[in-house]
């Protein structure tokens, strides 16, 4: 066949906007400290451990708790647990969280997001039912409840930039299409809302490129 | 229709190698009419002789923008090691049809690209993605200003 040599290392480059949720969804950004550090992912899950096995990452929307609780439990797998993630979008979600721990064995570790929309009494039973089933348990909040906090998300313009830089071409992207000024007014827009300051880089990004 | 690739992978226990994967299409600027055939040639280099347990070659496409991403594969092929492809420098090629649909499509809010992705599988369980997009339809990028959207 004759193929044209279309790609090479030379003219390799990023194609898309680097804002968009491909890149920049819960799970998919490494967890940063509100300094934009990454944080030591090892150290949170001993902390699981010493506090009794039930933990809570806490803070408001937008602030990265999804993301975090994604990579402990990529952490955790990695480290050779067993571990199960459920996503809570109602009561009715306790079903299959009672159903999760009943098949699981002991030591597993529970990864439960939005714990609050199961309610009062749900929560009080799944933790009731992990304890029974000697199951690890840390959950994404708004506000910690009974459960000790394991790490309290929090967003700062620095935060912000460290995740952008993070992007795919990120390095490039100073000094482009979009810059250290545009990241600090979409933090300041977006009243430090991490998905919504980048939703609004995504369409910055757009704009400029197209020229409109 | 914008063209380039994207690339990275996990982390390994203390591997050193990068990757760099190339991807030869047969047509220029990669443009491609719907159920037109797609000939590919790939070549992987930088793998510092670390060993490869598979490599896997697919065709698929992909939504891009401020929504949750939807995929579909097109075409999938996994080669490990016990086709004895890939003791030495990697390469392949494969020729497949490409659907009716859908088209690439570059708008506002969301994006449909296509793109030959390569996936390198290291013996330490480290992996590496490389994806090459093409364009399928010769749609033109949307243009409408985002405000009409609003």
């Amino acid at each position: 066949m004759s193929l044209q040599a279309s790609e090479s290392a030379a003219v390799e480059r990023f194609v898309g906007n680097p804002f968009s949720t491909r890149h920049t969804a819960p799970g998919r950004v490494e967890p940063l400290d509100r300094e934009g550090e990454p944080l030591d992912l090892g150290k949170l899950l001993d902390r699981i451990a010493r506090e009794g096995g039930r933990a809570a990452i806490l803070g408001r929307h937008g602030r990265g708790k999804t993301t975090l609780l994604h990579r402990l439990a990529e952490t955790a797998e990695r480290r050779g647990d067993r571990v199960v993630r459920i996503r809570v979008r109602s009561p009715w979600d306790l079903i299959p969280i009672l159903n999760s721990l009943a098949g699981s064995p002991s030591g597993s570790l529970i990864c439960i997001d939005s714990w609050e929309q199961l309610g009062g009494p749900g929560a009080a039973i799944a933790l009731l039912f992990a304890r029974l089933r000697r199951c690890r348990l840390v959950v994404t909040a708004h506000s910690g409840g009974d459960l000790p906090p394991l790490a309290v998300c929090e967003t700062t313009p620095a935060l912000l930039a460290a995740i952008v830089r993070r992007l795919p071409a990120g390095d490039a992207l100073d000094g482009g299409l979009i810059d250290d000024t545009d990241v600090a007014s979409a933090f300041e827009q977006s009243s430090g809302d991490i998905r919504e300051a980048l939703f609004r880089l995504y369409d910055l990004f757009e704009e400029r490129r197209r020229g409109l | 229709m914008p063209q380039g690739s994207i690339a990275g992978g996990s982390q390994g226990s203390g591997s050193t190698a990068m990757p760099r994967v190339m991807v030869h299409f047969d047509r220029p600027g990669r443009d491609y009419a719907p159920r037109q055939q797609l000939a590919v040639r790939h070549d992987i280099e930088g793998l510092g002789g670390e060993p490869l347990r598979a490599v896997e070659r697919s065709v698929l496409w992909y939504t891009e923008g401020k929504g949750e991403e939807d995929l579909g594969v097109h075409w999938f092929e996994r080669i490990d090691e016990t086709e004895g492809l890939l003791a030495v420098s990697p390469w392949g090629e494969f020729t497949i049809r490409l659907p009716m649909s859908p088209l690439s499509y570059e708008g506002l809010i969301v994006k449909v690209r296509w793109c030959v992705r390569v996936r390198i599988f290291f013996a330490d369980n480290r992996d590496f993605v490389s994806e090459h997009v093409f364009d399928v339809g010769g749609i033109s990028p949307a243009r409408a200003p985002l405000e009409r959207l609003e």
